[in-house]
């Protein structure tokens, strides 16, 4: 019941006012969030649904993890404050997008790939294909290596028709 | 972990025109990304008194310069797939540089490294050699086994094969046996073409008149020859056969025994950094995979090549022209055969990977039944399974197609070779007779025949032996591996613990850098009841985990009576705690068994004491077959609260003087909670006990509580005390008394 008493401290969701949110990069570089009279710096961000709704449901949270509040659509507070948020989650939720492939080569169930992302030229290697290659949804494919890293295809459609044609080898 | 990895030549060149030495300079780490989160190298450097951060290139180019003893602590921050790092100094956060998660673990250690460059003017040496865990094979690329770190590729083979060897030493005069069957059974098969062939020439196709009555002689003799050469084959083949049984799964149960007890020793720290499916498959697949090649492949082998080498000089000797004709044509079809075969494997993986689609949503809406009914969504489940059955059907029908269009060519590529040894050979056949007999002829299709099997041989021979290999290599990394707690050389038997606990200044992570508990002090005095508290993941647990001793503190020492935990005898240790855990196990066993699992020896008064005293004895003669009720997997099903007061008499069975209650009380209804906590009310009695649990009210007979909180002691006093000092304690009974109150009114 501790458990539930801790919860219910946190249940409360604090939606904020788009007008009100000035979120800037201060010296140093950390950044700091002006909400009306509040100040907190420095400040966390993450996104509650970073695959299926990435502009929506921001929340910003103190340093220990404690919420302050949730941005309800990026897209309503101003452009500065929506730059430097977008900055911030491309740091803490790096997900390169992949343009190309080059080459996959397999052994024993595992791979090594050769891809062009919007990061730059990436090589890196999975382990047992089918494990590491997911369809999301349909043409949507997310795919993971060793490290942990994620490498997104939006629409495989979309790929040059080579590379289209390796990663169907595999979905 | 390394910490100074190899600079450019560049940035070697640009460091000391900046009036940096080499040997000054303590860590050195590239971090694959930029400012802007490009995949380009970023360099973090730091001697003694500074650090600098230095974009990579031929023109590299500093982006901060600071002085270490301006800041107190530094961190990196992982998030998905990346994070930064930043050096912190009151309350001020300065970005220095960003990675992706594939070097994020340096920059962990880094951190902790770089606060005690700047207080000691150096690196502890035990940080530098933690182990670094690989993912990839620096010398391939590929990814390496995750639980050994090794390359199956890459690694050098000559001295697992010794090792490998060493388990099938004592069966040398067996297997002497067994390769002299093999040869003599490959000779068999080579020879059986060549009687043919006589049989051919001079009963047959005969090229001198010869009297019918001899060539019927011959033909006699002949066939019964051959019938000699099957009977002895099959012998030969029953033999070693059951030789080769016996051979591999004598020394795969040898290395299995092994592998388990070893597995038994290895500390718990071992098991957090595995998944406990990958470390089975090792005792399982692994072992398999060595006993189908010792037991199998090997032999197969051998006797394939025999039979290769055998055939040649055979067909050498007969015909080296025709011979020439069946071994040339053989690696192109054996080629052939394995392109294809991969396309086909793909094909079929991919319907084998629709097949566990379909399985998982079968599985998830059976089990799920009830939910599904209860939130009408029989219809989504049912569409979600006709989407998935139909990737299916489609997926299977691909395949089944191209199966059925590639292996037709394929057989028939295959039984094509032998139209051309009867081209060239009847050919030869009809303008030189003297030549060539028909015979001769007949026993070369023989042959082209029979290559076939060493061909496979040698196509598998590499994939089977790194097959193989790998898998000794695995599981040679696990024997090999030390507990990493272990009794000291001069550990002190303890045969009668009193029960003073003591922490004093304890520090310890999971991830020794990624601290759970910092500094944490606190006495225990025989006998004493002590309550946890805390929210999850504050370090109640992992203070426990540290009094029995699964891990060891990184900083500072646990106590037991005044003597260092790690001094004590593991043993003396282990049989004096006794944990009764939130979500008690049993094994697959009888009650009788369970409750007497540390003491086997227990007489049955005893058992049946430690059962009443656990308020188990009731519903225990309740069961079908009272003690001797089989339970655990396999077993009756007994529920969450029965399986607690079992755990509760084997505690009491094993009379500790430390007991360890971790929220024992937590999963069960409020009347066996009452009964439960009867029993460990007897059990507290003269020991020392350590409670967890949330329920605050179950604390209530504590003499002293401890708050933790982020892993520090916030609170430490009896119930009293707390709720007069008004801090976290009182605002958690206040929480819980108001939520009980709501409960009681009903609301």
């Amino acid at each position: 019941m501790l458990q539930s008493a801790f919860e219910r401290e946190t249940s409360q969701i604090r939606v904020l006012d788009p007008s009100l949110v000035k979120v800037s990069r201060v010296e140093g570089g950390a950044l700091e969030l002006r909400y009306g009279e509040e100040v907190y710096y420095p400040i966390r961000v993450k996104r509650a649904f970073p695959l299926t709704n990435p502009e929506n449901y921001i929340v910003l949270m103190k340093e220990n993890g404690k919420q302050i509040g949730m941005i309800e659509d990026i897209n309503k507070i101003d452009e500065e404050s929506k730059r430097t948020i977008l900055e911030e989650l491309d740091t803490v939720f790096f997900v390169p997008q992949i343009k190309k492939i080059f080459w996959v080569k397999d052994r024993f169930g595992s791979s090594r790939w050769k891809v062009e992302t919007d990061r730059g030229i990436k090589e890196f290697a999975t382990g047992s294909i089918h494990e590491s290659v997911k369809e999301v949804e349909d043409g949507h494919i997310i795919i993971t290596d060793t490290e942990g890293l994620q490498y997104e295809i939006k629409d495989i459609n979309e790929l040059p028709p080579k590379s289209r044609a390796i990663i169907l080898r595999y979905v | 972990m390394p910490l100074k990895e190899e600079l450019p030549k560049e940035i070697q060149q640009f460091l000391f025109e900046q009036g940096l030495k080499d040997e000054d300079i303590h860590i050195a780490l590239q971090s694959d990304l930029d400012e802007e989160g490009k995949f380009s190298p970023t360099w973090l450097i730091a001697t003694k008194e500074r650090l600098l951060v230095l974009k990579d290139g031929s023109n590299p180019k500093i982006l901060h310069s600071l002085s270490l003893k301006d800041y107190g602590f530094f961190k990196a921050e992982v998030g998905i797939g990346g994070g930064f790092f930043a050096a912190h100094s009151d309350g001020k956060e300065r970005r220095l540089l960003r990675f992706s998660t594939a070097t994020a673990r340096k920059f962990q250690v880094a951190a902790t490294a770089l606060v005690k460059l700047a207080q000691e003017g150096s690196i502890p040496e035990d940080i530098l050699a933690e182990e670094e865990k690989r993912k990839v094979c620096p010398k391939c690329g590929f990814p390496v086994d995750p639980v050994s770190g090794i390359c199956a590729h890459c690694s050098p083979k000559g001295a697992v094969v010794r090792r490998l060897l060493s388990y099938i030493k004592p069966y040398y005069p067996t297997i002497m046996i067994l390769v002299s069957l093999l040869l003599l059974g490959t000779a068999f098969d080579v020879i059986s073409p060549l009687v043919n062939r006589n049989l051919i020439d001079s009963a047959l196709v005969v090229r001198q008149p010869t009297p019918t009555d001899v060539r019927l002689t011959l033909l006699k003799a002949y066939v019964l020859l051959m019938l000699g050469l099957g009977i002895g084959s099959m012998l030969l083949n029953i033999f070693q056969q059951r030789i080769n049984a016996f051979l591999g799964q004598t020394v795969l149960y040898d290395i299995r025994r092994q592998l388990f007890e070893h597995l038994q020793f290895l500390s718990v720290s071992y098991y957090d950094k595995r998944q406990v499916g990958a470390v089975m498959s090792r005792v399982t697949q692994d072992t398999s995979s060595l006993q189908e090649f010792l037991g199998w492949h090997i032999p197969f082998l051998v006797s394939q090549l025999v039979l290769l080498l055998g055939m040649g000089v055979v067909m050498i000797s007969l015909n080296w022209k025709l011979a020439l004709l069946v071994l040339v044509p053989t690696p192109i079809v054996a080629y052939l055969t394995r392109t294809i075969g991969r396309t086909i494997h793909r094909l079929f993986h991919r319907v084998w990977d629709r097949w566990s689609k379909v399985i998982a949503v079968l599985n998830s809406a059976l089990s799920g039944i009830r939910v599904v009914k209860a939130f009408a969504q029989e219809e989504r489940e049912a569409s979600r399974f006709r989407q998935r059955a139909y990737d299916l059907t489609q997926n299977t029908i691909w395949a089944e197609q191209l199966w059925a269009t590639y292996m037709p060519p394929l057989f028939f590529l295959l039984g094509s070779t032998p139209l051309l040894i009867w081209y060239f050979g009847g050919k030869q056949y009809i303008l030189n007779p003297n030549q060539i007999s028909f015979g001769t002829l007949q026993a070369f299709i023989s042959y082209t025949f029979m290559i076939l099997g060493p061909i496979r041989a040698v196509t598998q021979v590499i994939n089977w032996l790194n097959r193989a290999l790998a898998a000794a290599e695995r599981i040679f990394e696990i024997l090999d591996t030390p507990p990493e707690v272990l009794d000291a050389e001069d550990a002190i038997p303890m045969p009668r613990i009193q029960g003073k606990v003591e922490f004093r200044n304890v520090t310890f992570g999971y991830d020794r850098f990624l601290p759970v508990l910092h500094n944490v002090s606190f006495e225990v005095q025989p006998g004493e009841i002590i309550g946890l508290v805390g929210r999850s993941g504050a370090g109640k647990t992992t203070i426990i985990n540290l009094i029995c001793r699964f891990y060891e503190a990184q900083e500072g020492q646990v106590l037991i009576d005044g003597v260092d935990i790690r001094k004590i005898k593991l043993k003396d240790l282990r049989s004096q705690i006794a944990i009764v855990p939130q979500d008690a196990y049993v094994f697959a066993g009888t009650v009788r068994e369970n409750i007497a699992y540390g003491k086997p020896d227990a007489t049955l008064e005893e058992i049946i004491e430690a059962a009443k005293a656990a308020n188990a004895h009731e519903f225990i003669m309740n069961l079908p077959y009272g003690y001797d009720t089989p339970i655990g997997e396999r077993g009756v099903m007994i529920s969450g609260g029965e399986r607690q007061r079992i755990a509760i008499a084997r505690a009491i069975l094993k009379d500790p003087r430390i007991l360890i209650l971790d929220e024992a009380t937590s999963l069960v209804d409020t009347e066996t909670e009452k009964q439960i906590q009867e029993a460990l009310d007897r059990l507290m009695k003269g020991r020392t006990v350590f409670a967890i649990a949330h329920r605050l009210s179950t604390l209530s007979n504590a003499h002293r509580l401890i708050v933790i909180e982020d892993g520090r002691i916030a609170e430490m006093g009896t119930h009293k005390e707390l709720l007069k000092k008004k801090g976290i304690y009182y605002q958690l009974v206040k929480l819980q008394r108001e939520m009980s109150r709501l409960v009681a009114i009903g609301v």
